[in-house]
């Protein structure tokens, strides 16, 4: 994501930019104040400079006596006088002695080895040379006549040259010395001129970065401020569009700020979504109400109909309950006639039950007659069985006589007639018992249905008794029925007379209630007007929401 | 001849009487294990074993019914040696001797097996009678499985 100025919040540019000023301010401050410090007289970058024009200044001392020296030489060339003569050669001691002096200081001070070397070296030595030659050579020529040549001689060719030595080397160093100092002012000039520049730079460098995070800060704040400013302008005019939202863009207070605007444009827009279906919902129930009401009155329009046809029914009701109140009484007398009538039956009823019992028990003995002669049928078939096996028997014997009648041959003839009668009678008996077997067995197919048919009857008799019981108590119950009958009729009567009391309240109620309908009607024609206000104010609510695009 | 009258399924057959040493009432028959179909068991008659001999396996018409009139016929068995045993034959309707001419007509026997083991057919009045032969009814294989006396 690329960095953007508007992603930090204006508290912390502005914090930033406070910092920054400050910052700044001090450092140029201290460099200022360093600056002098240098700079100033007796400052650290003065202190060389004042020593070399020291040393240069220590420097000439004795080379000025050393020309006054001369000067004397030169004046003793001319000097006849002895008492002059004397003088000048005790200056000339002097002299020397005062260079001797000076030098002396001169060297004591002088720190710098190049020019001390100088010193002893060229000044020095220049400077002795002289006074050598001036004490050995020159001097003891003084006052004596006639050396005169010679004196200017000497002094116009060793001294001189000694001197213009000396004076040179003197200068030279001069020189030297006035170049180096030179050049240590052009480089404090220069340092200092360099300092200054750097310093103005970064003081205007911090002044453009100070002033361009002010300008940006100041210009995100007064933008913002303004779009707010517009749309919050134009939420209070009224007539807004309310599904726009202000751009969210930058992440700083603005951005909340304008995040705020719209949610809270966001609630207002939902507000007023939902006044507008709950106006609308108002309209339509509006609405309904005033169709109710029609409808209500309608209604207490039809009551009122209705409450006259109820006056007239209970009117007719008043004449039935007295047409009826005659018909009970003949419909009492009816039904005594008819419990006397169902007490007769009870009592015929009463003497059947009795017949069906003694059926019944004529029922059980035919039944247990029936079964003796089933048991007698069985004893019939246990002896046919036996006079089967005895007719088998007989055939068998018949058999095995025939058998043997043929072993006895001519003799055994008449036997075996007699074998073939027996087995003939043997064959006849099985046959005639065949028949009573098949006669019994249909004797005890007829007994068994017949048991069965009588217990069905003995069952239906029984049912039958049960039934005569039944009727006995049904026609026991309706007796009782009518007796409480007649004391119902007692309570219909007086039920009826009630009645006519109550027709007669009802009556009384439907009149009170007629002009409560009437009332009714009175105020559903208020409710009416009620319900007409309500929706001319409900229009009048959605035309004011209407205003609102959402 | 004299002969005696029986039934075996739906044949009506007959045996000379000459033949026969006994009709006697089924009794209650030991039936050994692992005997022979046709072999309907061993009873005692006047202290021998005396096997019987269903008629109605032997000839394949089922089983004998079990009537009063089905009795078994001992008749005497001629054995190498000379000497004789008997044995039963179980059959159904033992219960009549008739009187037949010996020199009826004979019916030509049907090419099957068993109608040749039931012996020579004979027309006797209104009945188709088969006179039963009792070397043909009792093939040696069969005698040989008989047990021992």
């Amino acid at each position: 994501m690329r960095w953007r100025l508007t992603d930090y919040s204006i508290r912390a540019r502005l914090y930033v930019l406070g910092v920054l000023a400050f910052s700044s301010t001090l450092i140029v401050l201290l460099a200022a104040i360093y600056l002098v410090y240098q700079y100033r007289v007796e400052g650290p970058r003065h202190i060389p400079i004042k020593y070399k024009r020291m040393t240069r200044a220590e420097v000439a001392p004795p080379s000025i006596y050393l020309i006054e020296l001369y000067l004397v030489l030169q004046e003793l060339e001319t000097l006849t006088k002895p008492e002059e003569i004397r003088e000048r050669l005790t200056q000339v001691d002097e002299l020397a002695k005062q260079y001797d002096r000076k030098y002396a200081e001169a060297i004591e001070r002088l720190t710098n080895s190049t020019f001390r070397r100088r010193m002893e070296n060229e000044i020095d030595r220049t400077a002795r040379e002289l006074i050598r030659v001036a004490r050995t050579e020159y001097l003891p020529l003084i006052g004596q006549p006639g050396m005169q040549a010679k004196i200017s001689e000497v002094l116009r060719t060793r001294i001189l040259q000694a001197f213009r030595e000396h004076r040179k080397a003197a200068t030279e160093m001069d020189q030297a010395l006035q170049r180096e100092i030179d050049h240590l002012d052009e480089q404090l000039i220069s340092d200092a001129r360099t300092s200054l520049f750097w310093l103005a730079v970064v003081s205007i460098g911090m002044l453009i970065v100070g002033t361009l995070i002010a300008y940006l800060t100041m210009r995100g704040i007064v933008e913002g401020t303004q779009v707010l400013i517009h749309r919050v302008e134009e939420m209070s005019l009224g007539t807004s569009d309310l599904t726009v939202r202000i751009p969210v863009e930058t992440r700083d207070e603005m951005g909340r700020l304008a995040e705020g605007i719209n949610k809270m444009i966001a609630k207002i827009q939902s507000i007023v979504l939902k006044v507008r279906e709950s106006s609308i919902q108002l309209l339509s129930t509006a609405s309904e109400i005033a169709a109710t009401a029609r409808e209500q009155e309608a209604t207490v329009q039809g009551f009122s109909s209705s409450t006259t046809q109820v006056a007239a029914a209970v009117r007719e009701i008043t004449a039935t309950s007295k047409e009826l109140s005659g018909a009970m009484n003949e419909v009492n007398e009816r039904a005594n006639q008819a419990a006397m009538l169902a007490n007769t039956g009870r009592s015929r009823l009463v003497s059947m039950e009795a017949t069906m019992n003694h059926l019944v028990e004529s029922t059980a003995s035919i039944s247990s007659k029936l079964a003796m002669i089933r048991e007698k049928a069985d004893n019939i078939t246990m002896v046919v069985t036996t006079i089967t096996k005895v007719a088998d028997q007989t055939n068998l014997l018949s058999i095995n006589a025939a058998i043997e009648a043929e072993k006895a041959g001519e003799y055994g003839r008449g036997f075996l007639v007699v074998a073939r009668e027996i087995r003939r009678l043997a064959d006849q008996t099985a046959v005639a018992t065949l028949d009573i077997e098949n006669m019994v067995r249909h004797m005890q197919e007829a007994v068994t249905s017949g048991v069965m048919q009588m217990d069905k009857f003995s069952e239906e008799v029984r049912s039958g008794v049960g039934k005569v019981a039944e009727i006995n108590g049904q026609t026991g119950k309706i007796i009782e029925e009518v007796h409480g009958l007649t004391a119902r009729y007692c309570e219909v009567n007086e039920g009826m007379k009630n009645q006519a009391i109550g027709a007669e309240q009802i009556n009384e109620a439907m009149a009170s209630m007629a002009s409560n309908i009437r009332q009714t009607a009175a105020s559903l024609e208020e409710f009416k007007r009620a319900t007409d206000h309500l929706r001319s104010s409900v229009e009048l609510l959605n035309q004011e929401i209407a205003q609102f695009k959402s | 001849m004299l002969v005696l009258m029986f039934q075996i399924g739906d044949n009506r057959l007959a045996l000379d009487i000459r033949r026969v040493r006994e009709v006697v009432p089924r009794v209650h028959l030991d039936r050994p294990t692992m005997a022979p179909d046709w072999l309907a068991g061993l009873f005692v008659y006047r202290g021998h074993p005396v096997p019987v001999l269903d008629l109605h396996h032997l000839l394949g018409a089922g089983e004998c019914p079990p009537h009063l009139s089905s009795r078994i016929i001992l008749v005497p068995l001629e054995r190498e040696g000379g000497d004789e045993r008997l044995i039963g034959l179980l059959a159904a309707q033992v219960a009549d001797i008739r009187e037949i001419n010996a020199n009826a007509p004979s019916m030509p026997s049907l090419d099957s097996s068993s109608q040749a083991r039931l012996g020579q057919t004979l027309v006797e009045g209104d009945t188709i009678l088969h006179l039963l032969d009792l070397d043909h009814l009792l093939p040696d294989p069969v005698r040989k499985r008989l047990p021992p006396p």
